[in-house]
């Protein structure tokens, strides 16, 4: 029998039609919350951001000048203000990513060149780069992780056989704009799996519909005839892959060894499909399916400003990535409802992003030129912002979402990294520079294992990766984030 | 006359492969209809390795690498187009973004992810609504009028059909009985499109039809090299020559075995490339050749940009013309939008016009390409040395050594802000001639053409910096590194694309370019390498036609087998 649970906002709407504060009732709890206070589903969120924080450091832009709470809202910050979500998401500020120095490479280090390189230390705390002779350098695919990457490490860690997605693998940014999808398509993902002992990369949806089909597959819509007609197309399409599966397990035994490997990696998603079909509607009071997203076309590649009489394009290389941004929230908060994941790896933008600005301060440029000076600072800081902007829009949807005696953010937490900071280029040797890994700065939210909302911490010269580590124990993972096994104590009250 | 090898490198001694041959037995002619009960269109496995078999390839040693190939986007919307008359060409947002190397089909980048299957999973689920929703259509793509929902004939007689044209090989026995029992679904919704909508989902995410399976026959005497069947052998060539799945009359030469000689494999080719969509396939094999797929424009001018280009490859490839017009060419076709853009006479209506004395020839003068290469906001002679060198020389340009950064421009400063002194200063500085005068001296040579491809005699001023670099004139001369070590002077797109022709790059890098597309390989190996210098060799003769070069490729013998990926 279902068990009576009442959405408690759905309750205060039907109540009353307005939103009014009262007791968090017990048949309001959420299955996973058991009586007595035990043990509530912890989620976990990460997100990245190829964007640096470019010349504003402690009191520039970005990052307040004070610590502690309260912090002020800089120009780069206001994302969060305009959400009213800045008492709970925290700066961590200071952090160092380390470099190799000849041939010798620091724990989750970098070889010296910047763009492509610093994913892998903060998501996988391991080394980018390959070493060759006496010294590390950037090669294609040594830039990325040497490990499996923070969100399957957790998803092991706190995931159960009812989270048919072990990970919501997901990234705003569909297009490249400028240039190619670049190291064979690895500029758009920051999600690596142990496959068997074997690294494999995690090609993220893009499409808000796909990505929307993907989680409500096997849900049942409220009206009756499109119930029955969706549960008949359900049986369809688990016939099909029924056929699809043992042709594929066919196949693999006429193939050599490496065409063999492709297949099966293929049949092993299929399988995965197929348990995603099966898994029906889970009976938890507010799981539902939402409304399908619209289309959200891919723009135009972008088109640059260069003062020799070529319009600047204001509407191409962006592809509404705020809408697209905020479906994928609804579907990651919906998700973490129905218990359907536990953990989202969530990816603003690529590496080295070349999103048109002008949407966000009518800045006539991409976004990583605007860290090489074609715009002032404010664009720089308004870059990171967009990137605030995306993450808070999901940390303000867990914080509207009643869980417990709380809200979902409470029992949550998500980590934003960004791909640099400012300061010494070891590359170039240059100070003062946007290809820098000195003086980064993270983002946190969410209250789950105590991490501190809504402040401004300095983490001087502690690794980023530690900030993500904290993320994770904070959840219950248990394990070490590739090299880095230290989490940072000052990020928990 | 320059030889393979002194562009290309040498043979390197070849290794024998250890097989992996699980054994394929080739039924009728075109070696499907007995396929066995698991059927891969070539026969049932035998596990272990098998030295005996058909006749062996004359050379062995040029016989390629290959494997599985999945679709890339835009093949699987051309197969979608058809196979079912869906034009939507919806995959780019639902299937993984082909990664460019510069092609869209490098095998190595292919990997299987819950969003390829995912994809696929809801491209054929949108495909077979929009199939449904449109009768005429729908009853073409099942080919019989049923009697009721559960006619079986016409059902069988649709999965036959349908199955051969999507998996490009008849169907055995035992493959049509997995999908028969589809039919119930017909029975109990009383809707025999019910059924025939299941078998089209079913097939739309069958391995066999999102990768292009090559297994092929064992050949005696050598491991690990496989004979491809003549199913085989038309896919290869309808993927190559048209970019989608085999039409009926391919199969139909399969079926009887008129795709195992030279003499049917040329006689195919010469009709598939008399199909029009052969012409989009070798102006999209050229656009991401030379990069311009994609164009930094307004969408308008990006097309009659593109447009010129594909009309230019038209002519020349098709048309029956020595492949070097293409860079030599002293016509290009105009429209309007275009000619104002160049700031040529509008011609009214878009037409072949002369270039007259203008210094323009060829494709390497078309906005196209010399749209590509642009960096911070200009033309930067670096990127389009780079383009020129390791894209139409196919010369190796390595990446730049630790401790460069290439994301700043080079500072102006009041003794040096015209681009060449700035570039001269930055390199003495820096240390970085050594490198640089492998790139910056070629795209030097086509200064005289803006980003956009307009013609210019000065720099464009830079607004961000104190000094007018409008001032600087530009001369509009450089010169390519050749492999011998000596240095060719040129001036001008027009002059660089007849230094090629001089030289033989035309034939020879064409020849390795249009090797990675066919095969999906960037990364060669020492059996690559020797079927492409066998090429170049057949190939390497003033005048030669591209068509030739197609030809001849497609009906190699080598061309006919595989070598198993370890």
């Amino acid at each position: 029998m279902r068990p009576i649970q009442l959405d408690r906002r759905t309750f205060l709407r039907g109540a009353a039609g307005i939103a009014v504060g009262l007791p968090m009732l017990e048949a309001m709890l959420p299955r996973t919350a058991k009586a007595g206070g035990a043990t509530q589903a912890k989620r976990f969120v990460i997100s990245w951001g190829g964007i640096s924080l470019a010349g504003y450091g402690v009191g520039g832009r970005v990052v307040p000048a004070e610590t502690g709470p309260n912090y002020t809202v800089t120009r780069g910050l206001q994302p969060l203000e305009d959400l009213g979500i800045t008492d709970k998401v925290s700066i961590v500020s200071g952090l160092l990513l380390p470099w190799a120095e000849g041939a010798s490479m620091p724990p989750a280090g970098r070889s010296i060149e910047f763009h492509y390189n610093t994913i892998a230390p903060q998501i996988s705390g391991t080394v980018s780069g390959e070493q060759q002779g006496s010294s590390w350098v950037r090669t294609g695919n040594g830039a990325v992780p040497k490990g499996p990457t923070a969100d399957h490490l957790v998803a092991n860690s706190i995931s159960t056989p009812d989270q048919v997605f072990s990970v919501l693998a997901y990234r705003v940014q569909p297009a490249s704009y400028l240039g190619t999808n670049q190291i064979n398509g690895n500029v758009g993902r920051m999600s690596w799996r142990d496959n068997g002992g074997e690294l494999q990369a995690v090609d993220p949806i893009v499409n808000p519909l796909s990505a929307y089909q993907s989680l409500f597959t096997g849900f049942t819509p409220p009206d009756p005839v499109e119930a029955a007609a969706a549960e008949l197309l359900l049986r369809r399409n688990q016939s099909v892959l029924d056929i699809v599966e043992r042709r594929a397990d066919g196949l693999v035994g006429r193939l050599g060894a490496a065409d063999r490997q492709r297949i099966e990696q293929h049949l092993y998603e299929i399988r995965e499909l197929e348990k995603r079909l099966k898994a029906l509607q889970p009976d938890i009071v507010g799981c539902e399916l939402l409304p399908e997203p619209e289309e959200f076309p891919i723009g135009d590649a972008i088109i640059e400003y260069n003062g020799n009489g070529m319009p600047y394009s204001t509407s191409a290389g962006y592809s509404n990535e705020v809408g697209r941004s905020d479906v994928l929230a609804d579907l990651i908060r919906m998700a973490f409802i129905c218990d359907r994941s536990r953990v989202a790896s969530l990816m603003m933008t690529e590496w080295k992003c070349y999103m048109n600005m002008f949407n966000f301060g009518g800045w006539q440029s991409d976004m990583h030129e605007l860290t090489h000076g074609a715009g002032p600072e404010d664009s720089v800081a308004d870059a990171v912002g967009f990137h605030l902007r995306l993450f808070g829009g999901l940390v303000a949807k867990l914080r509207d979402t009643p869980e417990l005696e709380g809200s979902m953010l409470d029992n949550t937490a998500l980590v934003l990294v960004l791909e640099g900071g400012w300061g010494y280029d070891p590359e170039t040797g240059s100070s003062g520079s946007t290809h820098s890994t000195e003086n980064m700065a993270c983002f946190i939210a969410g209250g789950a294992g105590g991490l501190r909302q809504g402040e401004h911490i300095r983490a001087v010269n502690k690794h980023p990766g530690q900030v993500v580590l904290t993320a994770m124990r904070a959840v219950g993972h248990q394990g070490d984030l590739g090299d880095l096994s230290e989490d940072l104590d000052e990020l928990r009250v | 006359m320059r030889t393979r090898n002194a562009w290309f490198g040498g043979l390197v001694a070849i290794a024998t492969l250890s097989s992996c041959y699980s054994g394929l037995e080739a039924g009728g002619k075109g070696g499907a209809d007995a396929a066995g009960a698991d059927g891969a269109g070539s026969g049932s496995s035998t596990a272990g390795a098998d030295e005996t078999g058909g006749p062996p390839p004359a050379d062995a040693t040029t016989v390629p690498t290959s494997g599985v190939r999945r679709l890339t986007s835009n093949e699987y919307d051309n197969t979608l187009r058809d196979l079912l008359f869906d034009d939507t060409r919806s995959s780019d947002l639902r299937l993984p973004k082909d990664a460019r190397t510069p092609f869209d089909n490098d095998v190595a980048a292919q990997i299987p992810s819950q969003t390829l299957i995912e994809g696929a999973h809801f491209l054929a689920a949108d495909a077979v609504d929009r199939l449904m929703a449109d009768p005429a259509k729908r009853d073409t793509v099942v080919g019989c009028v049923p009697s009721g929902p559960a006619d079986a004939a016409c059902f069988t007689q649709f999965v036959d059909a349908f199955g051969r044209r999507a998996l490009r090989r008849p169907l055995t026995q035992s493959e049509r009985d997995e999908y028969l029992p589809l039919l119930d679904y017909a029975t109990e919704t009383g809707d025999f499109y019910t059924a025939v909508d299941s078998v089209v989902r079913a097939v739309l995410q069958d391995p066999e039809f999102l990768y292009r399976v090559e297994v092929g026959e064992p050949v005696d005497g050598e491991p690990g090299v496989f004979r491809l069947n003549d199913y085989e052998m038309g896919t290869r060539l309808s993927y190559f020559l048209l970019g989608t799945t085999p039409p009926d009359w391919l199969l139909d030469r399969a079926d009887e075995g008129a795709l195992s000689d030279e003499g049917g494999i040329r006689e195919a080719a010469a009709t598939l490339l008399a199909d029009e969509r052969a012409k989009a396939r070798i102006s999209r094999f050229h656009a991401m050749w030379m990069g311009y797929e994609g164009l930094p424009h307004e969408l308008e001018l990006s097309v009659a940009m593109q447009n010129e280009s594909s009309k230019l490859i038209e002519k020349v490839v098709f048309g029956g013309a020595p492949y070097e017009e293409l860079f030599t060419s002293t016509q290009t076709w105009l429209d309007d939008i275009l000619a104002q853009h160049y700031g040529m006479p509008a011609p009214g209506a878009a037409k072949w016009v002369n270039y007259d004395s203008s210094g323009r020839a060829g494709i390497l003068s078309h906005g196209s390409f010399l749209s590509v290469g642009g960096k911070f906001g200009d033309t930067s002679p670096t990127q389009r040395g780079i383009l020129i060198r390791e894209r139409l020389f196919c010369q190796v340009i390595p990446p730049p050594p630790p401790g460069v950064a290439t994301d700043d421009p080079i500072p102006t400063t009041d003794d040096a802000f015209c681009k060449a002194d700035r570039n001269a200063a930055h390199l003495e500085e820096n240390g970085c001639a050594v490198c640089h005068l492998q790139m910056d001296p070629v795209g030097f040579g086509l200064e005289n053409y803006d980003q956009a491809g307009r013609y210019r005699t000065h720099e464009q001023d830079n607004p961000e910096t104190p000094q007018d670099e409008s001032t600087c004139e530009i001369a509009g001369t450089g010169q390519v590194l050749l492999q011998d070590g000596t240095e060719a002077p040129f001036g001008g797109p027009g002059e660089l694309g007849a230094l090629m022709v001089d030289q033989g790059v035309v034939a020879q890098c064409a020849t390795q370019q249009l090797y990675r597309f066919a095969m999906g390989r960037f990364q060669l190996d020492e059996y690559d390498h020797a079927f492409i210098s066998l090429l170049q060799e057949r190939v390497a003769v003033p005048g030669f036609k591209f068509a030739d070069l197609l030809s001849e490729f497609v009906s190699n013998d080598s061309f006919r087998f595989r070598r198993e990926e370890v």
